[in-house]
């Protein structure tokens, strides 16, 4: 192993004992409640965001460090759309779901043009929505309401985004969810042991099997963790499909498509791989209509959550996303990170947010230690970068 | 060694975002029933003033840095092809 | 035999699991210009560092006695002090600082707080003289070319009064005019009774200036050759010492391929400089290749080889294209799309491996995929263990020196590393090869493979375009050379007909100003 990738795994292994640290701190601090059902429910619904935006903002980061401003603010104008849709004209849920992906592919085609055909710096095209978007969302708020926000939401469309599979009372066993589980683990089981023979076959060099067992085991350990806690609090979050959907995509697509290798040759070197028939201007369109598209998705699972649209809604969220993606790994020159990187820093930020909120901490305190993880991470990549010169 | 002027964002980006945090914390905008004592306050505000421009000021210096290894390339390529 | 002003006794030194010097004995009279040359990693540079104190006494064992004394050094300052000073391959120079501040850096007329600065500035100006500037020391270093800013490190150490100059890779980063500037003022030094040290892997250079030469290899001493004699040493003599084995063919022996057709054909191809349209980097080019054959194109800097090669794979450079490009006989538009390029089975390996041919943070596999990504998946599902298995095809193919093809292709040798660039290209399976400058910043022996490949490439009946700027190489590997001068070709001859005289005179014939 060389030195770059050692530090890479090194890395990626220490944010996961990072993880369990920071979690452990948080079960002292918040004397248990962290390992409630509820906070299980609580992480997943109000971190969905960050997993979904991080998974657009580590396709944009790959391509060479670019960045999305505008995410957050767009979330807040979308929401009010949906608000609009929904609310004030009463169209159905189907439509207006509809509706809210095609404003966010037409946001993300034109983003997307301005920055890989016109060549406008990304985090000046996306500043320009960072600074318009909210005002915009907000007027189209107050023009439709007296209280400068939206509510409610149809249920349905709750449900869809905001609901859960098979619901059943909190406190009673939910067997479908503890059976998901069940069902996920041993697929991470099959997939690594799977993985393991045909390499083995193959002549290739394969984890030994202790390797393999821990790997699957404490994989298998913490699905079935996770989901035995949600089953007490009443089943699987729909959120968590939506979740686990985007990053088995995305997981997916960078680590085996054609398409998912174009994106870290760019990053790595763009004239290279422009050099070598890559089309390196699309690979930017792409990056950037996959974030607006992402951002979607988004809005849509926090106003289920938050059941109503409002001006705050958004804030933060791309500094959130940016952190989860840095935190997790992802080089800030481009060309490295991956998305079981960005989960684990998504994850970590998330657990110290909950903490934090469980303990009530003041939320002055809050801003300081968000300000301290985010420092830590870039610094941790900057110097990562000089080592390896 | 590409791709500088995106990381330089990045960087410059968050340690914009230091400052923004610092100018919350100073001017306390969690409102009176805080249990931070304002003197603790202004030194995490000061702290992250100075994370903040540290980090913007790398951020210029990288951006410098590849703009000028831009115009070297760009000055290479001038000599080959006969422009000097 | 004159007086001995350096000698290096028994120098050895080790570092973590490798000794980089065995026992090298080294021995400089005063006056000379002696010349030390070795592959990659033979140890030169890690002599002159010992000798320049920047691996101090106690780090190495054995001695260097200057001058007859047995010196230890403990640091650069210490061997400055006697007059050794080393120019080293990278310019230590300050961009934003003028001349004559970067000369005496660190070493101002004057006293600690008041610096002298029009002392400085008149005694710098003197030095720049003596190297044949014109400049006055006031202006800033970032503002004149690199040829010049190599000249500027030598009046610095001409300013710290040298004795024994040592110049390591000095014009390996200049073009030829210049770097015969700098060996002709290497020879006036001499005149005035300098000694010197040039470390270059450069042989026509060490057979145009040095004295004597020292081989190194593995980090001991092969031998010394003397330069003195009625003809300068060839470079054959030179390889053979640095290579350990006789290169009775510095270029591998084609067997007869047959040539076939014409494959590829320019008519009147004009391309334009993209940020300055007036002026045109390739004007009315009309040249072929035929199937099997290897053409050669020869020209100095500046002559429009690169940017003609990469306008023809898709319109990757220039602007305002005219012309015709014909493939197999039919005209074909390309348009400006690199991927186009590569289907109409056309390959362009680029002279600059490390900025825009490889990916240095991924690793050989990774590379070596890159233009065929097509071939080793279905359905934009790559396939990892068919990756790997190509990978490693060609890295016994091409004999590439890697654990594993997961290596990062950044810590490659560079013979190494224009290796995976070409692994790429091959499997690629272009039938047209447009190869720019395969063999530079290459050690003899990788070289040689190169070379190697290059033949069975044209013997697979391929289309091989080799642009070179290193005179020996076209005229050893081409079936016909074009020659390229200021945009235009020409000359076009072949192989058998070619000299290195005819060439220089058809460059020159065709220069518009008197060289």
């Amino acid at each position: 192993m060389t030195r770059d990738s050692f530090l890479t795994v090194l890395k990626k292994n220490a944010m996961l004992i990072v993880l369990v640290l920071v979690y452990l701190f948080f079960w002292v601090l918040t004397q248990g409640s962290i390992f409630n059902p509820s906070s299980f429910t609580e992480l997943i619904n109000q971190n969905a965001y960050v997993y979904i935006l991080g998974a657009g903002m580590l396709m944009c980061m790959l391509t060479g460090g670019n960045i999305d401003l505008s995410c957050g603010a767009f979330v807040c104008l979308l929401g009010a759309f949906g608000g609009v849709f929904m609310i004030v004209n009463g169209w159905g849920t189907g439509i207006s779901i509809a509706l809210l992906l095609l404003v966010g592919v037409v946001y993300g085609v034109i983003l997307g043009f301005l920055i890989a055909y016109v060549h406008i710096p990304p985090w000046i095209a996306t500043l320009a929505g960072y600074l318009a978007f909210r005002g915009l969302g907000t007027s189209i708020l107050s023009a439709n309401s007296k209280t400068g926000s939206l509510a409610p939401f149809p249920v349905d469309f709750q449900n869809i985004f905001y609901g859960r599979i098979f619901p059943t009372e909190k406190g009673v066993f939910n067997w479908p969810c503890f059976l998901f589980g069940v069902a996920a683990a041993a697929a991470i089981t099959l997939i690594i042991f799977m993985n393991r023979s045909k390499r083995l076959s193959k002549g290739y060099e394969a984890d030994t099997i202790v390797k393999a067992a821990v790997k699957s085991g404490l994989g298998s350990a913490a699905v079935i963790l996770v989901m035995t806690r949600l089953a007490m609090d009443g089943g699987i979050p729909t959120t968590l499909l939506w979740v686990a959907g985007i990053v088995l995509i995305y997981s997916f697509i960078t680590s085996k498509t054609t398409i998912g290798r174009h994106f870290y040759v760019v990053g790595g070197n763009m004239e290279a791989a422009r050099l070598s028939g890559v089309n390196t201007r699309r690979i930017m369109f792409l990056a950037y209509l996959n974030m607006a598209v992402l951002a979607s998705i988004a809005t849509m699972t926090v106003v289920a959550r938050s059941q109503s649209a409002y001006a705050d809604v958004g804030k933060n969220f791309e500094m959130d996303a940016i952190s989860a993606c840095v935190v997790g790994g992802v080089s800030a020159s481009g060309g490295a990170g991956t998305v079981l990187g960005m989960v684990i820093g998504a994850t970590l930020i998330g657990v110290i947010n909950l903490g934090m909120s469980l303990i009530s901490l003041d939320a002055n305190y809050q801003r300081v230690v968000k300000g301290f993880v985010l420092l830590a991470a870039v610094v941790f990549d900057i110097l990562s970068k000089q080592r390896s010169k | 060694m590409n791709n500088g002027n995106a990381r330089a964002s990045l960087i410059g980006i968050v340690g914009a975002y230091l400052l923004y945090t610092a100018y919350d914390l100073f001017r306390n905008e969690a409102g009176a029933d805080t249990t931070m004592s304002p003197a603790v306050r202004i030194l995490f505000s000061v702290f992250f003033v100075l994370a903040g421009i540290a980090l913007l000021v790398l951020a210029v210096r990288i951006w410098r840095r590849s703009a000028k290894e831009e115009k070297e390339q760009q000055d290479r390529d001038d000599e080959r092809t006969g422009i000097q | 035999m004159g007086k001995i002003l350096l000698e290096m006794r028994n120098i050895t030194k080790t570092f973590p699991g490798v000794k980089a010097l065995d026992n090298v004995c080294f021995q400089v009279e005063e006056g000379e210009i002696h010349a030390l040359v070795g592959e990659n990693g033979a140890g030169k540079s890690t002599l002159m560092n010992v000798l320049s104190g920047i691996y101090p006494h106690g780090t190495y064992t054995g001695d260097i006695i200057y001058d007859g004394q047995v010196c230890r050094f403990s640091t650069i300052k210490d061997s400055e002090r006697l007059g050794i000073v080393i120019i080293h391959q990278e310019l230590a120079l300050v961009p934003e600082m003028t001349i004559g501040e970067n000369m005496y850096l660190g070493n101002e007329c004057g006293h600690r707080f008041a610096i002298n600065w029009n002392q400085t500035y008149s005694e710098a100006d003197k030095y720049l003289r003596m190297v044949g500037l014109e400049e006055s020391s006031k202006v800033q270093v970032k503002t004149i070319g690199t040829g010049k800013q190599q000249l500027v490190e030598i009046a610095k150490a001409l300013a710290k009064k040298a004795r024994l100059l040592i110049l390591d890779e000095p014009t390996s980063s200049l073009n030829e005019e210049d770097s015969r500037a700098l060996l002709d003022l290497m020879l006036s030094f001499k005149k005035q009774g300098m000694t010197m040290i040039i470390i270059t892997h450069k042989l026509n250079e060490v057979a145009y200036v040095a004295d004597k030469i020292t081989v190194l290899r593995d980090g001991a001493t092969i031998e010394t050759i003397d330069n003195h004699g009625p003809e300068p040493v060839s470079e054959e003599r030179i390889i053979r010492g640095m290579v350990g084995r006789e290169m009775t063919n510095r270029f591998p022996r084609r067997e007869n391929v047959p040539i076939g057709d014409v494959r590829m054909e320019v008519s009147h191809w004009t391309v334009h400089h993209p940020l300055y349209p007036e002026r045109k980097v390739v004007d009315d080019v009309s040249m072929y290749v035929r199937q099997g054959e290897v053409v050669g194109i020869y020209g100095l800097m500046g002559a429009g080889r690169t940017e003609l090669a990469m306008s023809i794979f898709g319109k990757s450079y220039g602007v305002n294209f005219s012309g015709e490009l014909r493939l197999d006989g039919k005209p074909v538009r390309m348009h400006r799309s690199e991927a186009d390029a590569i289907r109409h089975r056309i390959a362009y390996v680029t002279e600059d491996r490390k900025g825009n041919g490889l990916v240095l943070s991924q690793s050989i596999k990774v590379n070596t995929s890159l233009a065929n990504l097509g071939a080793i998946s279905s359905h934009t599902v790559i396939d990892g263990d068919r990756e790997y298995a190509v990978a490693e095809e060609y890295r016994e193919k091409l004999k590439i020196k890697t654990p594993s093809v997961e290596q990062l292709v950044g810590n490659l040798s560079g013979g190494n590393q224009q290796k995976v660039l070409l692994a790429k290209w091959m499997f690629a399976e272009p039938d047209i090869l447009l190869l720019d400058e395969p063999t530079r910043g290459i050690d003899v022996g990788a070289k040689y493979e190169i070379y190697c490949i290059i033949n069975d490439l044209a013997a697979a009946g391929k289309c091989v375009v080799l642009i070179s700027s290193e005179l020996p190489e076209v005229l050893g590997m081409s079936d016909r050379i074009y020659i390229m001068n200021e945009a235009r070709i020409v000359a076009e001859m072949r192989a058998e007909d070619a000299t290195q005289e005819n060439i220089m005179t058809a460059i020159l014939r065709s220069g518009r100003e008197a060289l």
